[in-house]
């Protein structure tokens, strides 16, 4: 989410993307061009906020003859839009979702070859002896009716 | 041989086999452990992230541990349809206890697992000496303690064994608690 805050209506929602240092998109422009009107400037011309995790920066520009920059402010600010939090459900779901990822991804590295083998054997005879144990313990509880 | 002595051998004989087979299980459990032990740091990780999970789950009411279809059929196969019906109640209250403590259960505490079903095993051999022996009480002390412990650590290792192949870590997570809270019962 990119808040202009010399004009809160135009506040704009974005997908994550790295955003090239180089060459900036004609809007930012048009932004310093109407910022340079105003009386006053404005301590933070942009807030680049994670409506996720409710976190921001705020990023003042600079421009001179021929470039233009930008600098991360580390001052606080109370922001007067209101960070979008996502429901619980999809934030859950999204957690989830990454949580699965990050199990199956790693389990090949965990483990070696050898030993998801073994895991497997090992979960077979579980499951096996877990039923005899269930039986056996039916019998006891039948010869003692 | 009168009713009642071929009873009580026939009942002998079930437990001296279930003493056997929960040796074997031991043996499994203690194995599973040595290879999860090399990775406990990255179990770490892992647990870190499972408990926000769970947490956000017991916020919106939902079920911890929901099994899926494949795995509920095969534990409903391995432990039968009654022993489901109490899977809810039984891991949603081990992984409670375990998220109002603020933690997972580690490696080492399932370790600690292995002695107490070492210290079952010694005891349930004990009361089927006292069977042999004559002393009838015995009988009920062992139905008791097979109850207690042994079909719950029976669940918990099923529940492993039904979870590894999908390289489930949370429920396998969940069949150690189960072992282990049995086990101290």
């Amino acid at each position: 989410m990119v808040v202009n805050t010399h004009e809160l209506g135009k506040t704009r929602f974005f997908k994550p993307q790295m955003i090239s240092t180089k060459y900036f998109e004609p809007r930012v422009y048009a932004h310093l061009r109407e910022a340079d009107y105003l009386p006053l400037r404005t301590k933070a011309d942009f807030i680049i906020a994670d409506t996720f995790t409710g976190s921001f920066i705020a990023v003042e520009m600079k421009r001179s003859a021929r470039q233009v920059g930008a600098r991360q402010i580390t001052s606080y600010l109370r922001m007067p839009v209101k960070v979008r939090k996502q429901p619980l459900e999809n934030r859950l779901e999204r957690l989830e979702e990454q949580f699965n990822k990050l199990v199956k991804s790693t389990w090949g590295h965990l483990f070696s070859e050898r030993d998801i083998k073994e895991m497997r054997k090992l979960s077979k005879g579980m499951l096996e002896d877990s039923k005899k144990m269930r039986e056996l313990a039916q019998q006891l509880q039948e010869a003692d009716d | 041989m009168s009713k009642e002595s071929a009873n009580s051998y026939s009942q002998i004989d079930y437990i001296q086999a279930q003493i056997e087979v929960l040796k074997r299980q031991r043996g499994r459990f203690e194995r599973l452990l040595i290879i999860l032990r090399a990775s406990q740091q990255v179990l770490d990780l892992w647990t870190m992230q499972y408990i926000e999970l769970l947490r956000m789950k017991r916020e919106l009411g939902l079920k911890l541990i929901p099994l899926p279809q494949k795995e509920r059929e095969s534990l409903e196969e391995v432990l039968g349809s009654k022993a489901l019906e109490e899977y809810d109640n039984l891991i949603d209250k081990s992984i409670f206890q375990l998220l109002a403590e603020g933690r997972v259960l580690t490696i080492v505490e399932m370790e600690k697992a292995l002695k107490n079903i070492d210290a079952l095993i010694v005891e349930l051999i004990a009361c089927v000496n006292r069977i042999q022996q004559g002393e009838k009480e015995a009988i009920h002390t062992i139905r008791d303690l097979i109850l207690k412990k042994v079909v719950p650590i029976c669940f918990g290792l099923a529940l492993i064994g039904v979870d590894i192949p999908s390289q489930s870590l949370p429920t396998v997570i969940g069949g150690g608690y189960i072992v282990y809270r049995a086990s101290i019962a």
